[in-house]
C-alpha cells in the first residue's frame, strides 16, 4: 500500500487546486502559499476522509491543520491512530 | 487622516471599523457538492442557508451558496481568527426585507464580543463566475495602532 504522505499528497493533487505541482511542495512548505484556497481547503478534508475512511472532528479543523503537508500528515497520523 | 463623508476615527474616536472580503469561483462550489453531495453541503453550510438555497426544482442554488461561503470567509477575515472552525457557526439569514444578515455562533460570536462589535453589515453579490462577500463590523474598541 502507498505509504500515508504519498496518498496526502495524491488528495492535494487532485482536489487542492495549486498552482504548483504538489511534488514541488516541501513537507514544511506553506500549503496556502502554493495556492491552497479556503474553499480547496473544505474539498481537501472530505477527500482526505475519503480516503483514510476518518472524520475529522471540529479541533481539527482549523486553518492550520492544513498549513503544510506534514500538517496534514500529523493530522491524519493522530486520528489513524485514536481508531486504532 | 481620513478625508470625505466618512470621518469616522475623527468624529467617533472610541469606533473601531474591521472589514473582509471573499471572492469564489462558483464553479469550485458546483465542483464539491458533484464530488461530494450532501457531505460538503452539511459541513460547510447550515441547515437555514440549505433550506434558503434551492431552485425551482429543489437543487442546490449553486450561486447563492457561493455567495454564503464567500460571507463566512469575509467574516473570518473581518474577526481576525487565526484558527477558524466550523464554518457552520457563521450563517446568513435573510432580514424581512430580504437584506442578508449574518448570524454568528460559538467562537466567532465569541470573538465578535471581544471586539466589542456592536453593528455587523454584509453584502453579497454573484455574477458568471463568481461570488463575492464584503463583511464590515463597528466596534467599541480600536486595536492598538488604528487611528482615533
Amino acid at each position: 500500500m502507498t505509504d500515508p504522505k504519498s496518498r496526502v499528497r495524491d488528495v492535494l493533487t487532485r482536489h487542492g487546486r495549486l498552482n504548483t505541482d504538489v511534488t514541488s511542495v516541501a513537507d514544511d512548505d506553506s500549503l496556502y502559499a502554493a495556492g491552497l484556497t479556503s474553499h480547496a481547503s473544505v474539498n481537501v478534508m472530505l477527500a482526505l476522509e475519503d480516503e483514510f475512511d476518518v472524520e475529522f472532528p471540529d479541533a481539527l479543523l482549523r486553518r492550520s491543520t492544513f498549513e503544510s503537508v506534514g500538517g496534514l500528515y500529523e493530522a491524519i497520523a493522530s486520528l489513524l491512530k485514536s481508531d486504532a | 487622516m481620513i478625508t470625505g463623508a466618512l470621518r469616522l476615527s475623527a468624529d467617533h474616536p472610541d469606533v473601531g471599523v474591521r472589514i473582509g472580503m471573499d471572492l469564489v469561483e462558483i464553479s469550485e462550489v458546483a465542483r464539491s457538492i458533484s464530488d461530494f453531495g450532501d457531505r460538503y453541503l452539511r459541513r460547510v453550510f447550515a441547515e437555514h442557508e440549505l433550506l434558503g438555497c434551492r431552485t425551482h426544482s429543489g437543487d442546490p442554488d449553486v450561486e447563492r451558496l457561493a455567495a454564503r461561503f464567500a460571507a463566512k470567509e469575509a467574516t473570518i477575515k473581518a474577526l481576525d481568527i487565526a484558527d477558524a472552525t466550523e464554518l457552520t457557526h457563521i450563517v446568513v439569514v435573510n432580514a424581512a426585507n430580504g437584506r442578508p444578515e449574518l448570524q454568528l455562533l460559538g467562537v466567532y460570536a465569541r470573538r465578535s464580543h471581544e471586539l466589542g462589535a456592536f453593528a455587523v453589515d454584509l453584502t453579497l453579490t454573484h455574477e458568471r463566475n463568481y461570488a463575492a462577500a464584503t463583511v464590515i463590523i463597528l466596534t467599541n474598541n480600536c486595536r492598538p495602532g488604528e487611528h482615533r
